[in-house]
């Protein structure tokens, strides 16, 4: 019995997560897995491997998985939807017409799809965001938006106008000498285990602060008070089960065949 | 007691670094008894009457001793030497802000590298370093024998 998958290592966030999950939990003596990034050697490992399924995010949507679809009826192919595609009327119905495509998608989004096999919402990476009982260091991390109109709230806060302990992160627009530059998510995971307080202005961070067990500042009425209060909002229920670990331990592993 | 400066390159007319080569002749004539190195690639002023060893770059990493840089580029390059027992970095402007693109682990592995102690020369920098990294081990106004002593009397060797 052909048990390959082959999965495109993509770049997407969410792709990488799902990605990671998967090569964690899978039974690799039921399953052979090729993973790799794919791009131009496709249909060659097609016609040389033979996987039985595909794994390919929208966010790496290409001519060539295009072309593959429409001409290898027999493998099947999952779609990861980690990103929204311009044309998507068109590809919509067309990945509704292929009855060897399957869809992952957002839940928001998952009723555009008649094939839509998986769902997921916001979720974290339990694998790189976690609790580690480590000495707090009693300063607040704010994690700036994009929008620098939105950072400028921290201003009465901050050095030079306050001398609270607050240092910014995630935004090399925002000018300000307590800017510490840019965090990856394992900088920011060990960062959340070592800082007292979160401020996050990206509004991105709440799963991931609440995995590490961090004060999550509710700023939303005064950030001034707030943070003078301490005033946080209550941690997530059910966390674990808003990770990407859990999302493919219950929804996408059962899809990969020799895996249910 | 064996105590470094690493200077990388000292150019002719740099005012900063004729200031530190003068703390420290000043500092060697105070402790003539003590190994006092000056690790450097190139050399390009003039110091007639220096007190100092002068000692290749390449050498520091072996120096058992306490290690002064004074920018980040220098610390970046002393941040993993086994040798030093223990190394001051020297902080007169805040070089994160001026890079703010530039990776958060990058800053950490220097200004909370416990290995560093930071020296700071104004208040307003020894307040950034204490709300973004960590507290200074001191504040001198200028490099000389004086405040030498107090940064190596503070590190409690």
């Amino acid at each position: 019995m052909n048990n390959k998958v082959l999965i495109q290592d993509g770049q997407s966030y969410i792709n990488k997560c799902i990605n990671k999950s998967l090569v964690q939990l899978m039974d690799h003596q039921k399953t052979q897995l090729l993973f790799h990034k794919f791009h131009g050697q496709l249909m060659h490992i097609y016609q040389t491997q033979k996987p039985a399924q595909v794994i390919w995010p929208i966010s790496e949507y290409s001519q060539e998985i295009h072309d593959f679809i429409n001409e290898y009826r027999e493998c099947e192919v999952i779609l990861l939807m980690d990103a929204v595609i311009d044309s998507d009327v068109d590809m919509t119905s067309f990945f509704n017409q292929c009855p060897n495509v399957k869809v992952i998608a957002p839940e928001s989004r998952s009723s555009l799809y008649i094939n839509c096999v998986a769902t997921y919402d916001r979720c974290y990476d339990s694998y790189v965001f976690s609790f580690i009982n480590h000495t707090k260091n009693n300063k607040t991390l704010a994690i700036l938006s994009m929008d620098n109109d939105k950072n400028k709230i921290l201003d009465p806060l901050i050095y030079p106008n306050a001398n609270n302990p607050i240092v910014a992160i995630n935004n090399p627009d925002f000018i300000s000498p307590i800017n510490i530059g840019i965090a990856s998510p394992e900088h920011l995971s060990l960062m959340f285990n070592e800082y007292s307080a979160v401020i996050d202005l990206s509004g991105n961070y709440e799963l991931e602060c609440s995995a590490c067990k961090i004060n999550y500042i509710d700023y939303h009425a005064d950030i001034v008070e707030a943070y003078n209060n301490q005033i946080f909002t209550d941690p997530i229920e059910d966390l674990e089960n808003k990770s990407y670990e859990y999302l493919v331990k219950t929804q996408i592993l059962s899809l990969i065949k020799g895996q249910s | 007691m064996n105590i470094g400066f690493y200077l990388l390159d000292i150019e002719a007319n740099n005012q900063k670094q004729a200031s530190i080569l003068n703390g420290i002749n000043r500092f060697c004539e105070s402790r003539p008894y003590d190994n006092i190195v000056l690790f450097n690639n190139t050399f390009n002023t003039i110091d007639v009457d220096h007190k100092y060893y002068i000692l290749h770059i390449n050498q520091a990493k072996f120096f058992k001793g306490i290690l002064f840089t004074f920018d980040l580029k220098s610390a970046l390059l002393t941040k993993t030497f086994a040798g030093p027992t223990k190394q001051v970095l020297v902080i007169d402007s805040p070089e994160w802000q001026n890079n703010r693109s530039s990776p958060y682990r990058l800053w950490s592995s220097v200004y909370n590298n416990p290995d560093f102690e930071l020296v700071v020369n104004n208040k307003d920098m020894n307040n950034l370093c204490e709300i973004c990294w960590k507290k200074p081990l001191d504040m001198i106004l200028e490099l000389n024998d004086k405040s030498i002593n107090q940064i190596i009397s503070k590190l409690g060797l």
